[in-house]
């Protein structure tokens, strides 16, 4: 469960695209700011970073080459394919 | 070419499409994304080679692409919901 | 405007006759949380987006969500191939074809017929971001529901695959809306709708 009350700079802190950095390696940062900062009646859905994606056959298969957007149907609780 | 050509040319025209397909979503909600644009002219590259030859061995894929000057070929291939497309 | 590749984004190969389940797979082509809906809604709301990365996003869905209605006929095509008069009597699908034979046509599971009332075109950046993720969402649950239905690995291959889109969809729409959100005050983001309001004195 997120913990809506972890500092700033937390792996589980809500993201903003404020001051996107991009270091020598190409890769994009993203400041993080905490959700109890952001504005109260709107939705927020958290930003996806490029990771490691599926191989071409497997992510055609699963519906998406993105792992972190891999959530099947399992028609049962408690389990997760 | 023979028919495991043909299916080799296929399957890469549907796999490298689809990361296409779903790296231009992720493109579009993050356009300076190094990473996934190198991917995207990685297996965008791939998809339209495996493109071009699947027009010339098997027929168009488009109908800009029909290379017969003697024949449409566009209407002779079947169409994708028959079976086995 | 739009090109066509003569191909499925997905391949569908169904073998067995069902018309029973064509009946309710139909309703993900003409039912309110259908591709066709999902097709009509984005491709309607982005031409006043004002922001070019959500038109193009809107764009890009809205032409995904016409390969998706053609996956969804194919699959209710292929069901009812060769069908017999037995096997309509037995099936409950002898309403559909009185009305449509076998042709496709767009119609939910219950028989209503597709309606432009299942979707909104509001002209307001934020309500329409938001009327797409609950429209991602329905479609999520009506696959859901399918699969518990259909157990053919046939037919449950191509649906597993489009379930997995809606679920893409939602992400992308989600980041949509926080880059409408990074373009407007957060002291108020309902101050105005981006689509429509002019700078004050205009």
């Amino acid at each position: 469960m997120i913990n809506y009350r972890t500092p700033i700079h937390s792996a589980n802190a809500m993201d903003t695209r404020d001051n996107i950095i991009l270091d020598g390696d190409n890769v994009t940062l993203y400041k993080c700011i905490s959700v109890e900062d952001m504005p109260l009646a709107m939705a927020y859905v958290p930003w996806q970073q490029w990771k490691t994606v599926y191989d071409l056959n497997k992510a055609l298969k699963i519906g998406t080459i993105f792992p972190e957007l891999d959530l099947p149907f399992c028609g049962m609780r408690g389990e997760h394919a | 070419m023979t028919p495991n050509e043909r299916n080799e040319l296929l399957n890469y025209i549907y796999t490298a499409g689809f990361a296409v397909d779903d790296t231009v979503l992720y493109l579009d909600t993050h356009p300076t994304d190094k990473v996934a644009l190198q991917y995207y002219h990685k297996y965008n590259a791939i998809r339209q080679q495996a493109v071009k030859e699947y027009n010339t061995y098997f027929g168009p894929l488009t109908d800009e692409s029909v290379e017969s000057t003697t024949k449409w070929t566009w209407v002779e291939e079947p169409w994708p919901w028959e079976m086995g497309r | 405007m739009w090109n066509y590749e003569k191909r499925l984004q997905y391949p569908v190969n169904i073998t067995s006759t069902n018309p029973a389940m064509a009946q309710v797979i139909i309703s993900q082509f003409g039912g309110p949380d259908g591709e066709v809906g999902a097709t009509m809604r984005y491709l309607s709301q982005r031409y006043t987006m004002p922001y070019r990365e959500v038109a193009g996003l809107l764009t890009d869905i809205g032409t995904e969500e016409l390969a998706h209605m053609e996956i969804v006929s194919t699959i209710v095509y292929q069901l009812t191939k060769n069908l017999s008069i037995e096997e309509i009597k037995a099936s409950g699908f002898d309403k559909y074809y009185v009305d449509h034979t076998t042709g496709i046509y767009p119609v939910a599971a219950s028989g209503t017929p597709f309606s432009a009332a299942a979707f909104q075109s509001k002209g307001d950046a934020i309500t329409d971001l938001h009327e797409d993720m609950a429209a991602e969402q329905k479609a999520r649950t009506t696959y859901d529901n399918i699969l518990r239905l259909v157990k053919d690995p046939e037919i449950v291959d191509p649906i597993r695959f489009l379930r997995a889109r809606e679920v893409v969809h939602y992400q992308r729409f989600g980041e949509a809306l926080r880059i409408v959100q990074d373009r407007l005050d957060p002291k108020n983001f309902y101050a105005y709708n981006p689509e429509f309001d002019r700078v004050k004195g205009r």
